[in-house]
């Protein structure tokens, strides 16, 4: 197979993976039992729930078939009074399988989460869940913050062996070795 | 998905030349490995992935895909060499050879490389990860579940290594005890899929709610997992196990190998990429004329910008002027600089006017040696930076009209006195500040081969040529072409500094020895060698202060957009009972590029050259060029935020500028456009990777600098600079995670 062959083996597989791709929403399960005449699932994420833009996802399905069309609707009473709510939409979940809307609960403590799956308005359960205070923004982005010690361990190591190298050899010399010749 | 494309472009672009050319690595290879990468593209980013949250049974079909068909498939396409090779040559050479030369290295390896190691790697991470807790915790984390994914495929490719035996490497056992090796690890896999199958009781809780939702019940779904694993792992690892058997017996043997050809010598491995050498964008910079019509099209821009910002809209967000200069010009110069390398001085509006002039107006006065270093810019830059902050240039088309005026006049007026480029070497703040950050960039102007050069009697590099060459046939004989007008000899230029990539010096070379080579990045702050008209850069005060400046300028311009910063301001100019807040930014800025960056440069040479016994100035040098990796990277961030956040505001103010001139082409102003987006989830990401880039490269550099010039002592001299690199990082980090002010958006 030529070089351009073999570029478009990859390009082709890439673009087909490409075209099925979708996320998982992720999260975990709340809530699972019946909604008058549907089975459903709720999902939430972050977990476990912080203050702040709070996911929930719903799988729905009536004899095990999945539901995408029946509206849902998501509401959430906080402490003090508080409240939000929302309508579950196919356009907010990554998985399409389940349908999802993001709701801001903006305190901490006991928030009561009601939904009602369909029109008719005797179709909702109710659960509580417990929303803890946000964490500072830089500890989410903690593991994008310290990708620069390992990689200053590396050079670390690289000066070490270099040196390791240099006081065997005289000077730092790759001609001698298969890898080297490989490298250049 | 990352990783996935920059392995396949590693591997495409290192396999060139040993393809069907080196005994094994026949042509099936390259497919083997394209196979493999789309299983595991099928594996992690399709429905599979999604479903396998609700089902056992589909989550155990991504396991298998990963352990045991992407796992031998990309190992069949041998891909350790080829991907070496596609690495560029001095990550491959200089980051890795030493570790590739290491003896300990390759003990580790050795022992990695054992079957034994092998064969536990692959049953401990199959026993672990189906341990229900741990199984738990990668549903309900995407972190553990991508950990859990890595350590699958890293298991299983160690475990196939040992019976694939991938290009070069030996197997290290015989075929007839690999059969062995192939039937324990199936008759683990059979326990363990038995165990799943007869099991009465559902073992991982998380199906309970999501299995039956898809009309499963969860230990039906159970069941149907463990037969999955149970025949889909025998019907992989029995056919191997079979084959074995017979190349054992010498039932199957290897084709003979016949080379299509011999191994070639692969340019694009062993030779630094030329931009001139490109198709279409090499031909295209090459021509004069096509560099200065760029030119003409920024400058008639240029004249846009400036009649809206006098006569359109007062309001920043709804002026060209206001939103053009400072979010889009900005964000294009750092992805050039990053990418590129000084493409923003080379497409300068300033120089078509000038040029223009040149044709009929002799310059006769040489720019007085008195002023023959940087500390002119180094002031216009300080002036540049403070007037920026303290009279809010971004919020005020009229001034930023007036500025383009004013750089006309000055470009103009010195360049009509004086010879050269004086203007851009010796007085251009924005110059200075492209200039500098490109020292960083991976793309240089410089000679393809030094040797070459040692014959050349002429130097129309920097003498110019008066009569053509003869790779220019286009080029009339009777044209004169000039010389480098910043005074740089091409065989002794080092780095980016002062070059302007206006590429003159390619026009002139009669050699066509001149081109856009790669460099590699930061390498210029450390090179101590005399430089064409530039001297020894890394010892010149003017040059380091320069780099200090624009480095901690850097800092102080992104903290100026902060909440905090405005709240000290204000804070600050209510205590002093003012009326505006001018005189108070003013002065904070001027202490944060100027007053600080004096004390901490000053306070860490002098701790650096107490203990190492090197000079004051050394010291400085050494800190100043070293921080430039960070400055750099800091401006990349806050710029880059901009373009990422208002990239639309383009549009309505076009809009509204075309409508201002009866021409309703594109409608009325799409004015929700001017109000900034909302923040991408994936910046603050590259932001703080950006960040952590500029600090590896900065602390590279200092250990660099210190090392050539305390040798033993490099450690003890770097540490203070390393400090002060830190420390500018965390500003960094922290600048941010700060709410910002959208300037040149609307608050609609």
């Amino acid at each position: 197979m030529s070089f351009r062959a073999s570029i478009r083996w990859i390009a082709c597989g890439l673009a087909v993976a490409c075209c099925l791709r979708t996320h998982a929403d992720g999260g975990a399960v709340v809530d699972r039992g019946r909604y008058g005449v549907y089975d459903a699932t709720i999902f939430l994420s972050p977990v476990p729930p912080s203050t702040g833009v709070i996911d929930f996802s719903i799988l729905l399905s009536r004899s095990g078939e999945p539901q995408l069309s029946v509206p849902v609707h998501v509401r959430a009473e906080g402490p003090n009074g508080a409240w939000t709510e929302g309508q579950m939409h196919d356009a907010d979940s990554g998985n399409h399988l389940l349908r999802a809307c993001s709701l801001t609960l903006g305190s901490s403590g006991p928030w009561r989460i009601s939904i009602q799956v369909g029109e008719n308005t005797a179709d909702f359960r109710s659960f509580e869940i417990s929303v803890n205070p946000a964490p500072p923004p830089w500890r989410a982005s903690l593991p994008w913050m310290i990708l620069w010690i390992p990689v200053a361990l590396l050079l670390v190591a690289r000066e070490i062996l270099v040196a390791g190298q240099r006081r065997r050899r005289g000077a730092w010399d790759d001609s001698n070795h298969f890898s080297a010749t490989i490298l250049r | 998905m990352v990783a996935i494309a920059l392995s396949s472009l590693l591997y495409l672009r290192g396999v060139r030349g040993i393809v069907g050319r080196v005994r094994g690595f026949p042509t099936w290879r390259p497919k083997c490995f394209a196979a493999g990468v789309t299983v595991l593209f099928l594996a992690l980013a399709s429905p599979i992935d999604s479903i396998g949250h609700m089902l056992l049974w589909v989550h155990m079909v991504q396991h298998w895909l990963l352990i045991m068909i992407a796992a031998p498939l990309i190992l069949l396409g041998s891909p350790g060499i080829p991907m070496l090779r596609g690495l560029p040559k001095v990550v491959r050479r200089q980051a890795l050879g030493p570790f590739i030369a290491s003896p300990f290295v390759r003990r580790c390896l050795t022992l990695l490389l054992n079957p034994f190691t092998g064969w536990m790697a692959f049953a401990l991470v199959n026993w672990i990860w189906h341990y229900p807790l741990f199984y738990g915790a990668a549903l309900e984390s995407t972190l553990v579940h991508r950990f859990e994914h890595a350590s699958f495929l890293a298991g299983s490719m160690l475990f196939w290594w040992q019976i694939i035996a991938p290009w070069p490497w030996k197997a290290r056992w015989a075929d007839a005890a690999l059969v062995v090796y192939l039937l324990a690890a199936d008759v683990q896999n059979t326990i363990f899929s038995a165990i799943v199958t007869f099991s009465d009781s559902v073992l991982y809780s998380n199906y309970l709610a999501t299995a039956p939702a898809l009309g499963w019940d969860a230990l039906r779904d159970q069941r149907m997992a463990g037969a999955f694993m149970w025949t889909a792992g025998q019907v992989v690892m029995l056919p191997a196990a079979i084959f074995l058997i017979l190349r054992a017996l010498k039932i199957v043997r290897p084709k003979p190998f016949v080379a299509r050809e011999r191994p070639a010598t692969v340019s694009h491995l062993t030779e630094p990429f030329d931009l001139l050498r490109v198709a279409w964008i090499g031909s295209f910079l090459r021509k004069r004329a096509a560099r200065e019509s760029i030119r003409w099209t920024l400058a008639l821009i240029a004249l846009i910008l400036v009649i809206d910002g006098f006569f359109g809209p007062a309001d920043a967000p709804s002026n060209m002027a206001g939103t053009l200069p400072w979010t889009h010009w900005r964000g294009l110069v750092v992805i050039a600089l990053l990418f590129g390398g000084n493409f923003l001085c080379m497409s300068c509006p300033l120089m078509a006017p000038r040029n223009l002039m040149r044709r009929w107006w002799k310059p006769r006065f040489r720019w007085p040696s008195a002023l023959r270093s940087k500390w002119l810019a180094v002031g216009l830059i300080a002036i540049w930076l403070i007037t920026y902050e303290a009279f809010d240039l971004w919020s005020n088309p009229r001034a930023t009209a007036f500025i383009f005026v004013a750089y006309f006049a000055a470009i103009l007026m010195i360049d009509g006195l004086f010879r050269g480029g004086s203007f851009c070497k010796w007085v251009c703040p924005i110059g200075q500040f492209h200039m500098t950050q490109s020292l960083v960039s991976p793309l240089s102007v410089s000679v393809r081969n030094t040797a070459l050069c040692a014959t050349c009697i002429g130097r129309e590099c920097i003498r110019g040529s008066g009569s053509g060459h003869a790779k220019s046939a286009s080029v009339s004989l009777s044209i004169s072409v000039p010389g480098c007008e910043l005074e740089l000899f091409q065989p002794a230029k080092r780095g980016n500094l002062d070059c302007t990539f206006c590429l003159d010096c390619v026009d002139a070379c009669p050699h066509d020895n001149v081109g856009i080579l790669t460099q590699s990045p930061s390498v210029a702050l450390t090179d101590r060698r005399w430089g064409s008209s530039i001297g020894r850069v890394a010892s010149r005060v003017d040059v380091a202060a320069m780099l200090a400046l624009l480095s901690f300028g850097a800092f102080a311009n992104a903290a100026g957009m902060t909440g905090p910063w405005l709240d000290l301001v204000a804070a600050v100019t209510n205590s002093f009972e003012l009326t505006s807040t001018i005189a108070i930014e003013a002065a904070m800025t001027s202490v944060a590029i100027i007053v600080l960056p004096v004390i901490m440069m000053s306070c860490a040479a002098l701790i650096s050259s107490r203990i190492c016994g090197i000079s004051l100035r050394e010291s400085l040098c050494v800190g100043a060029h070293a921080i430039v990796p960070i400055g750099a990277s800091m401006w990349c961030v806050h710029w880059f935020f901009h373009l990422a956040t208002s990239a639309s505001t383009a549009i309505p103010v076009m809009q509204r500028a075309l409508n201002d001139v009866g021409l309703a082409w594109f409608g009325e102003p799409e004015w929700a456009e001017s109000c900034c987006g909302p923040v991408p989830s994936w910046l603050l990401p590259v932001e703080l990777v950006l960040l952590q880039l500029g600090l590896v490269v900065s602390g590279w550099m200092v250990w660099r600098g210190s090392a050539q010039r305390t040798g033993r002592r490099a450690i003890l001299a770097s540490i203070p600079w390393w400090t002060l690199s830190l420390i500018l990082w965390f500003v960094g980090v922290w600048i941010v995670f700060q709410p910002m002010q959208m300037r040149g958006t609307s608050t609609l």
